[in-house]
Parts: C-alpha cells; sequence; structure tokens
C-alpha cells in the first residue's frame, strides 16, 4: 500500500513535470484539477442529503410489525418443539416396548412341575443291558424344547447327580420333540430298570425326570439324585 | 447498557435481531445517508431514491440472515442491495437519462440536485456543480456507478468492486473512462458557457 502510494506520487510528481512542458497535457491537467475541486464540491453539497423522515416511520413501523409477527412464530416454534420432543418420547418407548414383546421368550417355559403327579412308568421293562438308549437327537431335541426347564432350574439341575436317560421299551418311534416331567417315584422303582436299591430305604420317594413324547407317553426316565 | 449509536453495526444486528429497535433506528439514521445518496445520484430521481432506500432496510429486515459480516462490512451490503434495486428501477422505468444539450442543461438538472441554500455561494462554482451532475447522469451506467462509489462516496477501489461485483481492475479502468468522459465534457460545456458570455 505504502509502495503503491509512493509510486503513485512519483508518477504525479513526473506529470506535473511533463505538464509544464507540453500544453496538451497541461489542458488536461487543468481539466483534472478543476473537475476534482467540482466533485469535492459536490460531495460536501451531497453530505447534507438525507432521505425524507417518512422513510423512518414506515421502517420502524415495518420493524415493529415483524417484530409482532415474530414473537408468536417463536412461541409456535417452541410449543411445536416441545409437542415433538414429546412425540419422540412417546415413539422411543413405544419401539423399545415392542422389541420386548417381539423377543423371543427365552425363559418361557412352562412353570416347574416340580410335584406332578407320578406317572405311570412301566415298571416292567428288562433289565438295563435290554434297554437301548434314546437317540441323540431326541435328547438334543428335548433340550431345545423351548417348554423345557428354566434356567435357574436347570442350574440346579446340573448340580444335581442324575442317571442317563434309560428308555421305555414300548418306545416304538423316536420323537422329536419332548417334555421332561420331574415326578417322586418310589424308590423300588429303580429295580425295574435293573438298578440297585437299598431295601430299608424301598418305602421312600425318589426323585426322576420323565421324558414324555407329544402323545403323552413316557419314552425315558432318569433318575435324580 | 452501552448506547447504541456508540456500538459497531455487528453489535447493533445483533440487538436488532432480539427486538431492539433503538438498535435498528441508530442503525438505520447512521447507514441511509450513503444509500439515499448513492440511490439519487445514480438516478437524478429522489422518489427513486427513497424508494430504494426503504427497499434496502426493508431486504435487511426480512432477509437478515443473507448479510454474513465475514464477507464485508454492512456498507459494502448496502451499496450492494441499493445498487442492485437502482438498476432495477432503472430497467423497469427504461428511462435512458440524456445527454443534455448545452443549450437546455438548466433545464433539464433534476430539481432535486439543485441546492438551493447555495444562492450566497459563488454562482460559478454552483454553476459547475450543476454541470457536473448532469454529466453524471449521462455517463453509461456503468461508469456512473464508479464515480458515484469512488468519487463521490469515496470507497476504495476493493470496496467499490465488491459493490459492483467485478475485479479491482475494472473499477480502475471504468474510472478513468468516466473521469475523460466528464472531464471532456465540463471543458467543452466551461469553453461553451465562455463563448455565450463573450
Amino acid at each position: 500500500m505504502a509502495a503503491e502510494m509512493a509510486r503513485e506520487e512519483v508518477m504525479n510528481t513526473a506529470a506535473v513535470a511533463h505538464a509544464k512542458t507540453c500544453l496538451r497535457c497541461a489542458r488536461r491537467l487543468a481539466n483534472e484539477r478543476m473537475l476534482s475541486g467540482i466533485v469535492a464540491a459536490a460531495v460536501a453539497e451531497d453530505s447534507e442529503r438525507v432521505a425524507p423522515p417518512e422513510v423512518e416511520k414506515r421502517l420502524i413501523a415495518a420493524f415493529r410489525k415483524q417484530l409482532a409477527a415474530s414473537q408468536p412464530r417463536r412461541r409456535a416454534l417452541w410449543t411445536g418443539a416441545a409437542v415433538a420432543a414429546i412425540a419422540a418420547a412417546v415413539i422411543v418407548t413405544a419401539v423399545v416396548s415392542l422389541h420386548r414383546t417381539a423377543e423371543p421368550p427365552k425363559a418361557q417355559v412352562k412353570p416347574p412341575q416340580a410335584y406332578q403327579e407320578p406317572v405311570r412308568v412301566p415298571v416292567a421293562v428288562p433289565a438295563v443291558r435290554e434297554v437301548r438308549k434314546p437317540r441323540l437327537r431326541t435328547l438334543r431335541a428335548s433340550r431345545r424344547n423351548p417348554v423345557g426347564p428354566s434356567k435357574p432350574q436347570a442350574m440346579e439341575a446340573d448340580r444335581e447327580h442324575m442317571t442317563e436317560f434309560i428308555p421305555v421299551f414300548y418306545d416304538p418311534e423316536p420323537i422329536e420333540q419332548g417334555q421332561i416331567v420331574r415326578v417322586r417315584l418310589p424308590r423300588a422303582a429303580l429295580t425295574a430298570f435293573g438298578l440297585p436299591v437299598n431295601e430299608e430305604h424301598a418305602e421312600e420317594k425318589i426323585r426322576a425326570d420323565v421324558l414324555l413324547g407329544e402323545d403323552g407317553l413316557a419314552r425315558a426316565v432318569r433318575f435324580v439324585k | 447498557m452501552t448506547e447504541p449509536t456508540h456500538l459497531a453495526d455487528d453489535d447493533l444486528l445483533r440487538r436488532m435481531d432480539s427486538g431492539d429497535e433503538a438498535a435498528f433506528t441508530t442503525l438505520y439514521r447512521r447507514r441511509h445517508p450513503a444509500v439515499y445518496r448513492f440511490a439519487l445520484q445514480m438516478s437524478g430521481s429522489p422518489s427513486l431514491a427513497e424508494e430504494v432506500t426503504q427497499e434496502v432496510f426493508m431486504t435487511l429486515l426480512s432477509h437478515r440472515a443473507s448479510y454474513d459480516g465475514s464477507k464485508g462490512p454492512l456498507a459494502a451490503y448496502l451499496y450492494g442491495i441499493a445498487r442492485r434495486q437502482v438498476w432495477r428501477r432503472l430497467a423497469l422505468r427504461r428511462r435512458q437519462l440524456p445527454i443534455p444539450a448545452p443549450e437546455d442543461e438548466d433545464a433539464r438538472t433534476p430539481e432535486s440536485l439543485i441546492a438551493h441554500s447555495q444562492v450566497e455561494r459563488d454562482l460559478v462554482r454552483d454553476e459547475a456543480v450543476r454541470g457536473l451532475r448532469r454529466a453524471i447522469l449521462a455517463l453509461p451506467a456503468r461508469y456512473r456507478e464508479a464515480v458515484v462509489l469512488c468519487d463521490l462516496h469515496e470507497l476504495t477501489y476493493v470496496d467499490a468492486a465488491r459493490v459492483m461485483g467485478c475485479a479491482v481492475g475494472s473499477v480502475r479502468s471504468r474510472l478513468h473512462r468516466a473521469r475523460a468522459l466528464l472531464s471532456e465534457r465540463m471543458a467543452s460545456r466551461k469553453s461553451s458557457s465562455s463563448g455565450c458570455l463573450v
């Protein structure tokens, strides 16, 4: 900026010096000076010019009108925002509830039937050696069964000592799904499956899990200690 | 609380946004003379200048968000709106301001641009100013706005370029050409006046 001003100053000086020797340029320079003087006079005159006061009045009226119009709009904006927030909260709550409802019932099982009526388990079963194990698929299917024991119950079952499932002999068809029912049987029932029984406790009850097929018939039994 | 008159334009705008009428009034009184004069000098019409001034500040009120302080000062923004408004109105009126013939110059001088209060001044000087106004109004619009902004409003080339939406070099060249035309016309007018007197 300073360099530019200095350059202009040098050029002006040169121009003035040149105008002293050149008549045409001297006339141009005189015209320029005259123009500058008149422009300065015009600027001084114009400095007093302002718009009529009516313009200011009209603008202030417009300002007030706009302000009055914007206040309800601002209020409406806040109200709208509050309604939107409430609506969003309701929607989120509803979605969460629906999601929970739609989830597969992980632990929804039949209530444990700890003391169901004893199932009639055929006792006239051959010795244990003759008993064939239920197919693995059947057992897995029974474990997959959603109506199996609930988780806490399963944990409890894990702590228990139990025999393998001993199939009952009349099992005609392998089962795809089954239901385990905890029952109490006379300890003497152990003998029907070829298991040893303490004669002194023969009258006592013993816990057993009976695997029932879809048709309600017992397919296998395991004893729980 | 700070008096609005002591606040900068941007502070006044912020106050205006929060509904401060005094801030708006202060801003209007501070900035409207330049807008009004620009429109008047460009058009020679007080009614058009009044319309433009009102429209510029109405735009500021209704399209407040269109002003971005980081892009330039408020004054340049207002000049920009005023310029568009002037050009639009001049185009609508389709009124080409004629280059006045030397013999009827005085008759064509816009009444609003004649300083009646200057009767006690040097008559020659007064006459020269009137002649200058007529010559400016007779310039092509692009040259005219260069002279109005740079010479009458004393804007820098950079600010004028921002208002006119062109390069600084274009401002320089237009101004140079405009001054040459004005100088030429003023000189010819002077010589014809001298001739008349003789």
